[in-house]
């Protein structure tokens, strides 16, 4: 985070030959604002267009100053655009379709490129974001699939990038998903293609064609991992790790019993995570989330259900995490985290249904206990009492 | 244990081999006895060790005029670099006055490994770790110094475990939550609670240790092997090595380790994710020195003389005069100092450590409080590459292995005290490439120490390059070692000043170059200035943007 | 449109003994004015800078003057570090000057990397009358140490006065390696980056 730690420049005061040399910089800016409007409204005089390569680089100039001149923005997408015509290219003689797709590839890529020194001084600012997003497009739909893919692959590199400097960056993670979104459906469309190349006869002799990965799920899953890995308080790598497991198993094509194996070791690497660190909310949240999704006596995801417990299976779930809780609780009788994600386990367990096998488990012993943790809560967090007076009384 | 005094012993003894540190083309003459002559000097210093420099540096940008000396023929003193032939020349003539017992041995080695040419190393005494939360740093950065150096991170900081062949013998020390939760050899208790004592001693978590509990007694050992804690040894012995101190754990007092831990945490993460110190390139302190002496000189206020020293200091008057914020220099006669070169100079200010001003300072004298140490620096024919992997650019050129008590046997006796093994890359330019040298330093037991730092780097070359695929495919060879006692103290004596003479204390470089300098020379700075204000900042104005030129 | 190059950066330093005229040469060449006063002229900066651009390259000549640690001969080693090119400058007014540069020759090869460029430079060609030193003398010097050329200046009347820097840029560009990124001066990615934009508070921010 750039606000964080950071001295700010202070306002000091400016030398004589400080403030000639800003007054020559502002009279060059603006002589550069006139140049790029002229382009933009040529006088009538001007026959000739003005979305040309050149133009193109004075806006550079001009964008490299001031990139939230959002309307600089939006011509030079006209250039672009207009660039890309066919018919733009200056040399009368046909260019044959591999030499039309590298000139576009080049420009694109002169376009990705330009923008990334700009990024990385103006990394918050929208207009160059929403550009840079616009040329991605512009690739997908001016471009071969599989040159598109490439520009798009290339871009998850840039994101990788990011997240390494910054890995909490809630923008970083929600474009890193639109790149994967991309980049999956770019690879279907690839994958279509080749298959009725193959069904039609058509594609090269001895090139088999196969078929590539269309999802990136399982990446993307493996990516989370490494991410809380290293940063525990990770929330999006979390969070986009709760979005990933149902489509992961779905593409695993796992049975009943694989994602009964799967959930015991999310579990289990969350006795881990929240032993290591029961003060820590992304902890919590995401083992809050696991519990819901498999111990819940309601269902809780609109499409089909992830984990598919049976009452008893979700029960002794239950009941063997509130044990490790429990131990946990001796350590740090004051988390006030924990006690609170103790009552909600509490409170799972006894919306289930009651089973024959329940004998170890005393439900009344639950009440009592979630009626203590209730008090200790009332303790620790006197500001939310209220509320835990009212789950009391439910009890 | 007392030792005499050498400051008599300062005088170089003649040889008839030319001694490669000494430059007879460096004599002076009768022009030069004009020119140091000709001024008052604000401040003479002689040495130029770290603080002196600095000082020389800081009083040159506040504008006074400073004469800095020193007997060496190169700049550093305890901090200076130099090459093979210059460090062998060192060993046959030691001025240090905390330095003894100087070994300086080569071992045979096959053919086209051995040591490289003279000039191809750079090498110091001590490693010259910098904490990133220095004020050293901050002091560098703050006067735009830092652009004349280079830092370069130290990566890891392992504990050896020789004893488990099959796994990897360094374990890495852990920093974080994440480190400890990724670590597969503890149970989730155990996690929990070296999470806590993390924590708590980092003071982000629950209570603070507070000073009930260091001012106990306890020792570090004591403290974590409490019910509330219960650590396992492993973990004590990690937490240990962060302290940087030579104690057993048992032996280590809570206070000093808890601080020195804290300061450790507190510097991770300043530059860089995962790391807590650098080194500056070209052996570390002795660049420093010599940056800081040229900011001196690029100011137009400070002379360097090498090879000189002040032999006698005549103060004015019977009485000195009282110490005023700023010299009347109408009426201002001055220090009288007569140098070794046979000029006379006068001098508003004199500063030097004891071993470098003729007077006898009793705070010099090594006291039994003293604890000795065995230090050594090794060179070794590998590039120890598995010690230097970092997760994250920018690369590690230096990393620390700390060797536990009982690790290391010879002639069936282990070491009584754990070693420190700093190791740095020939990435800083101390070495050729291909090689690495190491830094041990170890506290000196009746049992003697030194002859454990061979097995110590035999062991260390044994089970981290087998690994190695080399051209040879051996692991590598110690190639040189010199190996000396020290004697330092837990606290520094005081420095005195006696009117316009100000004594620096002794300082022995040990693992890190500790905030403490920056301390001591700002309060010399203040006598002779009058204020700390402004130490150290530029004030010459910038330079106008240079008009380009075209050319081709 | 390209990312904005960063220019490369040549390291040029001045030695010789005091007097001989290297900083007034170095004001000359870099601010064309004729400072006869050795030492205040390079007061307060470590180095000056000139900017060139060589077949639309950019570059950024960084000279290193002495600082007038070079009266007792206490340059310090970190002065040559990283170096591309060395002027070593003489009076030919004053015959020990000359004589001085054999030393001066030394310590360079002591110091400076492997394959310094290095420019031997005869100064105050204006004192005429005074000439102490045969051109063919230090022709011959320059020859016999490894220095690829020789010339004689004056700083006063601009007598060739720019030539020794405009030399030194062109055989440092001009000879293969020689701004080698194996070089240390080159080698910033391995580097700290210890400005102040790049610190943060030890930890993890929580937003």
């Amino acid at each position: 985070m750039a606000s964080h730690g950071v001295p700010r420049s202070s306002t000091t005061v400016r030398t004589p030959q400080a403030i000639q040399a800003d007054l020559l910089k502002i009279e060059a800016y603006n002589n550069l604002v006139s140049e790029v409007q002229a382009l933009r409204f040529p006088s009538v005089q001007k026959s000739k267009h003005t979305y040309s390569p050149t133009s193109l680089s004075t806006t550079s100039s001009l964008l490299t100053q001031n990139p939230e001149f959002n309307t600089i923005w939006n011509f030079r997408r006209r250039i672009v655009l207009h660039l890309l015509l066919p018919t733009s290219s200056s040399s009368p003689t046909l260019k044959d379709d591999n030499d039309q797709e590298n000139d576009k590839l080049s420009l694109l890529s002169s376009e990705l490129n330009f923008l990334f020194p700009l990024l990385q001084k103006f990394p918050k600012c929208y207009w160059i974001w929403n550009y840079r997003v616009f040329i991605l497009q512009t690739a997908s739909t001016n471009l071969s699939l599989q040159t598109a893919l490439k520009l798009w692959k290339s871009e998850m590199g840039l994101v990788n990038k990011m997240l390494s400097r910054d890995s909490r960056n809630f923008h970083g993670w929600g474009y890193r998903r639109y790149i994967v979104q991309n980049i999956e459906t770019l690879q279907k469309d690839i994958n279509k293609e080749t298959t009725k190349e193959k069904e039609e006869g058509e594609g090269e002799e001895g090139v088999d064609g196969e078929e590539e990965e269309e999802s990136l799920a399982e990446q993307e899953f493996a990516y989370t991992t490494t991410m809380y890995g290293k940063d525990l308080s990770n929330f999006s790598a979390w969070h986009n790790r709760s979005k990933l497991i149902p489509r992961v198993l779905s593409e695993r094509g796992a049975t009943i019993e694989e994602r009964r194996t799967f959930l015991d070791g999310e579990l289990g690497e969350m006795q881990t995570a929240v032993y290591t660190d029961p003060y820590d909310q992304s902890i919590q949240l995401y083992n809050h989330w696991l519990l819901l999704e498999s111990c819940s006596s309601k269902q809780t995801t609109s499409t089909s259900p992830v984990f598919s417990l049976t009452n008893s299976q979700k029960l002794e779930t239950l009941s063997r995490t509130l044990e490790w809780m429990r131990e946990l609780l001796d350590e740090e009788p004051d988390c006030r985290l924990l006690l609170e994600e103790m009552i909600f386990v509490g409170s799972l367990f006894r919306d289930l249904d009651e089973t024959e096998e329940e004998e170890d488990v005393d439900r009344e012993e639950i009440k009592r206990d979630m009626q203590s943790w209730l008090e200790k809560l009332m303790e620790v967090d006197p500001m939310r009492g209220g509320r835990w007076r009212e789950m009391q009384e439910k009890l | 244990m007392c030792w005499v005094d050498v400051t008599s012993l300062l005088d170089t003894t003649t040889t008839n081999t030319p001694n490669p540190l000494v430059d007879p083309s460096r004599s002076f003459s009768a022009m030069n006895i004009e020119a140091l002559d000709q001024t008052v000097w604000d401040a003479v210093i002689a040495g130029t060790g770290l603080r002196e420099s600095l000082l020389a540096a800081a009083l040159a940008r506040a504008g006074k005029k400073v004469l800095h000396l020193d007997q060496n023929p190169y700049y550093g003193e305890e901090y200076a670099a130099l090459s093979l032939d210059e460090l062998e020349a060192w060993t046959q003539n030691v001025k240090l006055s905390h330095i003894r017992s100087v070994q300086y041995k080569t071992y045979p080695v096959p053919e086209g490994s051995g040591l490289k040419k003279s000039r191809s190393y750079t090498l110091s005494l001590s490693p010259g770790l910098l904490y990133t939360a220095s004020p050293i740093l901050s002091l560098l950065i703050k006067s735009n110094l830092h652009e004349s150096l280079e830092f370069l991170k130290v990566g890891g900081w392992f504990v050896y475990d020789a004893a488990t062949p099959l796994s990897d013998p360094l374990k890495r020390v852990p920093n974080t939550r994440e480190d400890i939760f990724n670590d597969k050899t503890l149970d989730p208790r155990t996690k929990r609670v070296v999470v806590r004592a993390l924590k708590s001693m980092v003071g982000s978590e629950g209570v603070n240790l507070g000073t009930a509990a260091t001012s106990s007694g306890l020792s570090l050992q004591q403290y974590l092997e409490q019910p509330s804690f219960r650590l396992p040894s492993s973990i004590i012995v990690a937490f240990t090595s962060l302290t940087l101190l030579h104690n057993l754990p048992s032996e280590l007092p809570l206070g000093e380790a808890e601080e020195r831990i804290k300061k450790h945490f507190d510097s991770l993460g300043r530059f860089g994710a995962g790391f807590s110190a650098v080194i500056s390139r070209y052996a570390s302190g002795s660049e420093l020195v010599q940056v800081l002496c040229r900011a001196a000189a690029v100011t137009g206020n400070a002379i360097y003389v090498l090879e000189n020293g002040i032999v006698d200091i005549q103060e004015p008057g019977s009485v000195s005069p009282p110490i005023q914020a700023l010299p009347n220099e109408s009426t201002e006669q001055g220090i009288r100092l007569s140098l070794k070169s046979g000029d006379v100079v006068r001098t508003r200010h004199v500063v030097g450590t004891a071993s470098n001003l003729p007077i006898t300072a009793p705070a010099d004298q090594i006291s039994s409080e003293s604890t000795g140490y065995w230090m050594s620096i090794y060179v070794v024919s590998s590039p120890l590459k598995q010690i230097f992997q970092t997760d994250e650019p920018p690369p590690a050129a230096g990393a620390i292995i700390y060797v536990p008590a009982g690790s290391i046997e010879v002639n069936g006796y282990s070491n009584t005290n754990p070693m420190y093994v700093v190791v740095h890359s020939s990435d800083t330019g101390e070495c050729p490439d291909g090689q690495s040298i190491l830094y041990i330093s170890m506290k000196e037991t009746s049992s003697g120490g030194a002859e454990f730092f061979d097995a110590t780097v035999k062991s260390l070359l044994q089970n981290l390059t087998s690994q190695e695929s080399g051209a040879d495919n051996t692991a590598g060879h110690i190639l040189l070692s010199v190996t000396f006692k020290t004697c330092a103290d837990l606290e520094p004596p005081d420095q005195s000043s006696s009117g316009r003479v100000h004594l620096l204390s002794r300082h022995v470089p040990m693992i890190e170059i500790p905030d403490s300098l920056v301390e001591q020379t700002m309060e010399i700075y203040e006598k002779i200035v009058g204020s700390r204000d402004a130490f150290l900042e530029k004030t010459a104005p910038q330079e106008p943007e240079p008009p380009g030129e075209k050319s081709g | 449109m390209s990312a904005p190059e960063r220019p490369t950066v040549i390291k040029a330093l001045l030695i010789g003994p005091s007097s001989s005229g290297k900083t007034s040469l170095l004001k000359r060449y870099v601010d064309d004015v004729f400072e006869p006063d050795d030492t205040t002229t390079t007061i307060g900066v470590d180095f000056r800078e000139k900017k060139l651009t060589i077949n639309k390259k950019l570059y950024r000549l960084l000279l290193h003057d002495t600082a007038g640690q070079e009266r007792f001969r206490t340059l310090t080693s970190s002065y040559y570090r990283g170096a591309h090119g060395i002027l070593l400058v003489y009076d030919i007014s004053n015959r020990d000057s000359f004589l001085s540069m054999p030393r001066w020759f030394e310590e360079a090869e002591r110091f400076a990397p492997e394959g310094v460029i290095k420019i031997l430079v005869g100064n105050k060609t204006d004192r005429t009358a005074q000439r102490a030193v045969k051109a063919s003398e230090g022709e011959e010097l320059a020859k016999k140490h490894g220095a690829i050329y020789f010339t004689e200046t004056s700083a006063k009347t601009r007598d060739h006065a720019k030539e020794p820097f405009q030399k030194l840029v062109d055989v440092v560009l001009s000879t293969p390696g020689a701004l080698d990124p194996n070089r240390v001066v080159a080698r910033k990615a391995d580097v700290v980056d210890v400005s102040a934009q790049a610190q943060t508070q030890g930890g993890g921010c929580a937003c």
